[in-house]
């Protein structure tokens, strides 16, 4: 078996896309630097530093929490990806990697250099750092992703693996390269054996009493004496696929081509878990930080990239882009089997493919009418101090929120005025289409003093036609304003 | 209720909105009191110290105001301090909220009352973790009440009930309290007070709910609700404070916003207030008094008792008189109590032979001495006996006293096991906010992103300094007004009360239970009850103290004492095979610390040569560069050493011109001859705070009790500007006496620079004992020096690994730790060799070193097997032996031995035998580098050659020269030197300087990097821990008087290029990395 590996050494850093960022950026765990960006390295900041260390020698140095969700993501990503070509693909979150079998697909994509080609373009355009490693087994081939000659070194004219090469390679790495424990790294180093050479060479019964039957066989898939196998890759439950452009994009026009490409991932996903998709969940990721989500739904029951890239494409039509957007993401996590839907299909349209373009073809316009339509609000209670905030629209659909402290309604208008309204007064008078009259108050608001400022004392006054309203005074203007009705 | 009517009646009503100027109403214009009010001392609630409090009351005219902090007194004595300083009447009292709901005010009208108050307090402290408390109506209910109780209102609830059950538990002393603060819906809210109030007859009064002094802090209150609830400003909705209103209004705002029978019921409750917190005295234990004696006779008893053991040829008139003088002042100020009670407990530690010594203000007391409390000869040295008690202060004595840090707390169990929990407590530390911990809450309270904030914090460490805040605010892209609300919020907050901890060891001690005095609380510390104030309100309260301190000396002593044969003993060979602490009776033949001759000429010789290492106080960098300048030789010199080397003298400009007097090199004058009389023993230069305060009395006209006052704004200058109100009078006084304007101002200058830095003269003396002590060991008896120490750590300046490269320089053979040889405790043997004991393996436990020890003592382990088949160890124990090289008495080396350990079975270890472990694959022995990395990792320290003397022949080291090589060379010579660190240093006082010290295999090497260097080298100065330096030779002048032999000039390398050089020999070393 050809196994090709592909480490990723910046996992980290790459699944946020931060690897070319000029802000010098780190990714931490427990207060420990775990991988740094070039910007960071270059001011002396490394792995195994404490943050304290870190911003002591970088002080503008960003430090940023480690998301493993990310990283997952990005090895799905990748392994959805390496399936077009094999259907041996295996993942491992722990070493960063990523496993493809390539020995039976050699044929079909002409010969490993161009497969291997397909690889190293695919990641390079995506930023992504990666090392990669030729061998019989899965872990020969991770250990020789950090030897420094390229896979196809391993590799013989006859097209076969050279089996001593990579046996060569091996030996001279150093033992703290091994996928094993700690603990067994330590005894080795402390035995003073600091190289696979040595290590390879001593008897298995000898290593079994100090290590166990694992190490004994992970021995033996690095020489080559055993096969191995992997858990094969196992799609997610949700599909999430993430596509970081270099530098930004400005106009809904350049999404187009990365929003094909995030389907073009999600038909593969969905033809490996026989499933067809409810909807679409676009995340537009802004430069200055912020996000927007596009919701497309869809009811379609054969998966069509054509007809969801122009419901998409509608979608982004009735919408304004708020900044230059960095990356845009894709979530699906509502599915059914398509084998499912497939029967039921045949069921209504008698199995004619006309009538199931039919049907699909209707699903779409209802589709694209739901897109067109607009959202529908109510009013609800907020949990705010200032009048005009503690009510508010909120979506129809969305829930509604849970219990707040009671308000002290009772002296406040159902009734408030879109804008308050100043008054003036004459004659030490207040009037508003006739004189006012105070009748009670003050109640006073003085908040919101980390934005701006406002201070109100807020009265009831009687109109002279019998109406009440709710007037108050600013305190930092002095000036009067009319902000309710009473009913 | 008001209701406005007009807009210029309504408009000038609510013109109290939050302003930095809101008028200050005359004293006489309101007659308002204030019943409830809480300070920052209910945590994250109030948004005001009491100080400012008492004094925005005072300004504006209330009568009383009363301090109510929930569940607790412990602000009450600021507000004491303060409203005794502007005669504001103080009512003290406390908040509660009860277990079913209810919220009640408690006021103190009397001391019967306060002490139930106090210990109603403490009843719902202790039930619950720190922090917390939990209280019921039922705890109210035990005794008949004499606290005034005031309910406070909860509008959301069924208040029937409650009304009737309060009605029924306090009957005529009970009120309803209504705060009225603008709020919506208030009016309708006092009307269903009102008719509650009249249906159970229960009279309403005003009371106000304070929250803050001023409107201003508003934002600081809604920050602080933010932080207790754990989230930000932003998202506390209605759960922010509606507006301003919550800080104390002025009277006439009040007088339109309450209906008048409110203000007057409040007036009546204060007018029946009557306690004073100062009229709180507590007595001392009786039982340290026998029976049928008076504490004056048996004081007086002991005294002269101890009198004569201390001087056995008779005590000198001077003596006499000293210690008459100091027993008449305490038996005025009926102080017997206090000393007999320290007594006690300095009598339980000798008689457990734990080394004890008293220090501070108490080393200025013969009696003191006589009762073996503190060990400074009054007869030797000029004491001030006012410094510790003075009948004008009228200020309790406070004794600390050092004990054995590792035998402290058999102490603090003494302590609790003969006056109980009840009686005995210790003084809590008021934990407040500091740059970094403000930073993070206010950030996060302002919404400010956590990795932003995480940023900030950090860059607050090391030598930034938290002025440089608002440059680091920029860098993270936060200016303009949000920086300005943030700088602003957190200059407010900085010093704000957070949590209560427990004090180092101030204690106070009861002859009734505490709880009835101040109230108790736990500590995080299990089995640990703290009292609600701090070392400073005790001292405001004039109540005594004793602080049970830790010392790391003191042990090390101790155990370096008792590995040497005294004089007269039958056995004189060096041995610490015994485990000394067990009194097994060996100790009879082991010198005694009074065994130490005084003035011994070899130990000053070896001081003014700078090899102090391990010494007592004086083995910093700072310290061993001015020894061979000051070259004491004598205690006294000593005692001058210790505090002239401190940022206070420094500071104030001391050092060169004391230098420079003692080398004679400049003349000695005094202004006058009162001044000759102060300032003689320090030639002239101010150094002790005694001289300074002496000098103020003598040179400006202070009393004793302003020059005491003077004391302490020296200690808090730079806190608040108490000591700029005594500049004028300090000068005009001085110029009164005819001393010069310039002379006057520099005088003051000094006072300014030294600040909370500068050591009495007792202590100083006291410090200077264990200094002269230590080093005697080290020059006399190097091998039990420090042999003493490494069993005593961790403590001091230096890490093992540089103690015994010392060890070694002066000649102690250091042996490795060994399974056949070593116990836990170093151990020192036969020839003045020291064998390194397991407690240096990190990993193995005490219990696994004493089997071993029982289990070899018959017969010696043979071989590996030999000992795995006899003591059962686990794999981490046997791999921390293996990886520290204990089995080299096998003949094995550390690889082969790791590798043979390794085949032991995890579940079967007693079944290893010479067959499992050999399966005949014999490795390669490691290199000698390899073995002294291993030897760093695993014990921290190598007995191997120095790494330096490896690295010598490597080409990037071959021009280095050695540390002993530096004093051969000339001044200005260009040199590279390298070494390990063992010290960074950026003093305060060395205006950023930065200091680092390098050893290598032949000594030290002190390395100056000035500022501008330290920028271009930040990376290899912060993380290096190999360093090649390349620089300047600076040496200090020769002194004048010297042989050539006796000159030790001072040599520094001056750095122009640091290069870091870890990477040529990675190695798990440590440093001291000060600020």
């Amino acid at each position: 078996m050809w196994w090709l590996c592909i480490r990723f050494p910046g996992l980290m850093l790459d699944s946020l896309g931060l690897q070319a960022h000029c802000q010098p950026s780190a990714i931490m765990e427990r207060q420990t630097v775990q991988q740094v960006n070039a910007a960071a390295a270059a001011q002396g900041v490394a792995g195994g530093q404490s943050i304290t260390t870190a911003l002591s020698l970088c002080p503008q140095l960003e430090a940023i929490p480690r998301q493993r969700q990310a990283e997952q993501q990005l090895l799905q990503q990748a392994a959805l990806w390496s399936y077009r070509f094999s259907p041996l693909v295996s993942i491992d979150t722990e070493q960063a990697t990523l496993y493809t079998e390539l020995r039976g697909s050699l044929r079909l994509f002409k010969g490993f250099n161009r497969l291997y080609h397909y690889y190293s373009q695919a990641f390079a355009r995506r930023n992504i750092q990666f090392c990669s490693g030729l061998a019989y087994t899965p872990s020969a081939a991770y250990l020789l992703s950090y030897a420094p000659e390229p896979p196809a070194f391993y590799r013989r004219s006859a097209g076969e693996l050279d089996r001593q090469r990579i046996l060569q390679q091996l030996k001279r790495l150093p033992v703290t390269r091994l996928p094993c424990k700690t603990q067994i790294i330590r005894t080795l180093q402390s035995s003073g054996i600091k190289q696979l050479g040595p290590l390879f060479s001593l008897p298995e019964a000898a290593l079994g009493k100090r290590f166990g039957a694992d190490f004994c066989q992970l021995i033996a898939y690095l020489k080559g004496t055993q096969q191995e196998l992997r858990a094969p890759y196992q799609p997610a439950e949700t599909f999430f696929s993430r596509h970081q452009f270099n530098g930004t994009l400005d106009s809904k026009q350049q999404l187009q081509r990365p929003m094909q490409m995030l389907l073009a991932e999600l038909k593969i996903y969905l033809r490996l878990r026989q499933c067809i998709n409810h909807g679409l969940h676009w995340q537009l990721y802004y430069s200055d930080g912020g996000e927007d989500t596009l919701l497309v739904h869809s009811s379609h029951r054969v998966f069509q990239q054509r007809a969801l890239m122009e419901l998409s494409r509608l979608k982004l039509d009735s919408f304004t882009l708020r900044a230059n957007v960095e990356s845009i993401s894709l979530r699906c996590d509502q599915f059914e089997s398509s084998i499912a839907s497939s029967d039921n299909l045949f069921a209504l349209v008698s199995g004619s493919k006309a009538g199931t373009e039919r049907e699909e073809n209707y699903r779409l316009v209802l589709d694209k009418l739901r897109t067109r339509l607009k959202h529908c609000y109510t009013l609800s209670e907020k949990n705010h101090l200032l009048p005009e905030k503690a009510w508010g629209a909120v979506d129809a659909q969305a829930p509604r929120p849970t219990t707040l402290p009671l308000s002290p309604i009772s002296t406040r208008p159902l009734w408030l005025l879109h804008e308050p309204k100043a008054i003036s007064g004459q004659h030490h008078k207040l009037y508003w289409k006739g004189p006012l009259q105070l009748l009670q108050g003050p109640e006073r608001i003085d908040n919101e003093w980390w934005q701006r400022r406002q201070a109100r004392d807020y009265y009831v006054a009687r109109h002279q036609s019998g109406t009440l309203y709710w007037v108050y005074k600013d305190q930092l203007n002095h000036r009067w304003f009319v902000h309710g009705l009473f009913a | 209720m008001s209701t406005g009517s007009s807009i210029n009646n309504n408009a000038n009503n609510s013109a109290a909105g939050p302003s930095r100027t809101e008028p200050v109403q005359d004293a006489t214009a309101g007659s308002y009191v204030e019943l409830h009010c809480i300070s920052n001392f209910s945590f994250l609630r109030g948004a005001s110290h009491p100080e400012e409090l008492v004094s925005r009351a005072a300004k504006l005219g209330y009568r009383a105001l009363a301090i109510t902090d929930e569940c607790s007194l412990a602000g009450i004595v600021r507000a004491h301090t303060a409203a005794r300083a502007c005669q504001l009447k103080l009512i003290i009292g406390s908040e509660f909220v009860l277990a079913e709901g209810t919220r009640l005010l408690l006021l103190a009208p009397d001391l019967a009352a306060y002490r139930q108050i106090s210990a109603l307090i403490s009843r719902a402290r202790l039930r619950s973790p720190k922090g917390q408390y939990h209280i019921e109506l039922a705890d109210f209910l035990r005794e008949e009440p004499r606290y005034l109780t005031i309910w406070l209102i909860d509008d959301n609830t069924n208040n029937e009930p409650i009304a009737q059950q309060l009605r029924t538990s306090f009957a005529h002393n009970l009120w309803m309290g209504i705060a009225l603060s603008r709020q919506a819906g208030e009016q309708q809210r006092y009307l269903r007070c009102y008719q509650i109030a009249s249906r159970y007859r229960i009279p309403m009064t005003a009371c106000g709910n304070v929250h803050m002094h001023l409107a201003t802090r508003k934002p600081l209150l809604d920050v602080l609700t933010a932080i207790r609830r754990n989230t930000t400003i932003g998202q506390l909705g209605r759960a922010l404070q509606a507006n301003a209103e919550l800080h104390l209004r002025p009277g006439p705002q009040l007088a339109k916003l309450y209906p008048p029978a409110l203000i007057q019921t409040a007036n009546a409750i204060a007018e029946r207030c009557h306690f004073r917190l100062d009229s709180l005295r507590y007595q001392y234990p009786d039982e340290v008094v026998p029976p049928g004696r008076s504490a004056g006779s048996f004081l007086r008893e002991l005294t002269l008792a101890g009198a004569k053991q201390r001087w056995p040829e008779g005590t000198s008139a001077s003596v006499q008189a000293l210690l008459e003088k100091e027993l008449t002042l305490i038996a005025e100020l009926r102080y017997e109590h206090y000393f007999l009670t320290v007594y006690d407990i300095v009598q339980f530690a000798r008689s457990q032979k734990i080394l004890c010594q008293g220090r501070g203000s108490a080393a200025n007391s013969a009696v003191c001495y006589c009762l073996f409390i503190t060990e400074v000869d009054p007869a030797r040295s000029q004491l001030l006996f006012e410094r510790f008690i003075s009948r004008e202060r009228d200020e309790p004595p406070d004794i600390d006293v050092d004990f054995e840090h590792e035998r402290r707390e058999e102490v603090i169990q003494y302590i609790y096991r003969k006056y109980g929990r009840q009686r005995a407590a210790l003084a809590a530390t008021v934990i407040s906010y500091r740059p970094r911990s403000a930073v993070r809450d206010v950030g996060k309270a302002l919404g400010l992103d956590q990795s932003v904030l995480d940023k900030l914090a950090k860059s607050l460490s090391w030598w930034s300094k938290p002025e440089q805040l608002q440059q680091l605010l920029g860098q993270t892209g936060i200016a303009g007004v949000s920086a300005q609300l943030f700088l602003q919020l957190l200059e407010e907050i900085l010093g704000f009360p957070r949590h209560l901890s427990q004090h180092v060891g101030g204690f106070i001690i009861s002859s009734e239970a505490i709880s009835q005095l101040v109230p108790l609380e736990n500590a995080a510390m299990d089995n640990r009850t703290v009292i609600q104030w701090d070392k400073t309100d005790l001292e405001s309260l004039g109540l005594m103290k004793i602080d049970i301190l830790a010392l790391g000396m003191l042990s090390a002593i101790r155990k370096s004492l008792s590995y040497i044969p005294a004089a007269n003993s039958a056995d004189n060979s060096y041995d610490n095979t015994h485990d000394t602490t067990e009194n097994d009776g060996t100790e009879a033949r082991r010198l005694q610390l009074q065994d130490i001759p005084a003035e011994d000429p070899a130990t000053y010789t070896m001081l003014c040569q700078a090899d102090t290492i391990g010494v007592f106080q004086i083995e910093s960098r700072a310290q061993m560069s001015m020894l061979p300048r000051l070259r004491p030789q004598t205690f006294y010199d000593l005692v001058i050493q210790i505090a002239i080397i401190r940022p206070g003298p420094i500071q104030g400009g001391m050092v060169h011109p004391f230098l420079r007097r003692r080398q004679g090199l400049e003349s000695v004058n005094y202004a006058s001859e009162q001044l000759r009389e102060v300032l003689a023993r320090t030639l002239g230069v101010p150094i002790f705070q005694e001289q300074v305060i002496q000098l103020a009395m003598v040179a400006a006209g202070f009393s004793g009790g302003e020059a005491d006052q003077l004391r302490r704004a020296m200690a808090s200058w730079g806190k608040n500007g108490r000591l700029d109100l005594f500049r004028d009078k300090l000068v005009n006084g001085m110029l009164a006496r005819g001393y010069t304007l310039d002379f006057a101002e520099r005088l003051f200058s000094q006072m300014k620079g030294f600040g909370a830095y500068g050591f009495p003269e007792s202590h100083s003396a006291s410090f200077a004992l264990l200094a002269y002590a230590s080093s005697w060991l080290k020059c006399h008896h190097p091998g039990a020096f420090y042999c003493g120490l490494l069993n005593s750590q961790p403590m001091g300046f230096y890490a093992p690994a540089q103690l015994v490269q010392d060890a070694t320089r002066h000649g102690v053979m250091v042996l490795p730790v060994c399974v056949n040889n070593s116990d836990w405790d170093h151990q020192l043997t036969a020839g003045n060799s020291l064998r390194l004991g397991f407690r240096l393996l990190k990993g193995l436990y005490r219990s696994t070193a004493v089997r071993l020890r029982a289990l070899r003592a018959d017969r010696p382990f043979q071989s590996m097997a030999d000992l795995l088949a006899r003591v059962q160890l686990d794999r981490g124990e046997r791999n921390v032996l293996v990886r520290a090289d204990a089995f080299r008495c096998f003949d094995s080396h550390r690889y082969q031995s790791q590798w043979q350990i390794s085949a032991v079975e995890e579940y079967r270890p007693l079944l290893a035998t010479a067959e499992t472990l050999d399966d005949g694959i014999e490795l390669a022995p490691p290199r000698e580098v390899d073995d002294i990395r291993w030897d760093y990792s695993y014990s921290g320290l190598t007995l191997r050659r120095h790494p330096m003397a490896l690295l010598r022949d490597q080409p990037a080291f071959r021009r280095c020269v050695k540390a002993t090589q530096l004093s051969t060379l000339k001044p200005g010579s260009l040199l590279q030197i390298a070494g390990l660190v063992t010290c960074r240093q950026r003093p305060g006082s060395a205006s950023g300087v930065l200091f680092i010290t390098l050893e290598d295999e032949t000594g030290y090497a002190n390395i100056i990097v000035w500022k501008n260097r330290q920028q271009s080298y930040r990376q290899a100065i912060i993380s290096g821990r190999l360093l090649l330096i390349r620089g300047a030779l600076q040496r200090s002048d020769t002194l004048p008087g010297l042989s050539p032999e006796q000159q030790t000039p001072v040599i520094h390398v001056v750095a122009s290029v640091i290069e870091d050089m870890t990477a040529a020999m990675p190695l798990k070393t440590s440093s001291h990395d000060f600020h």
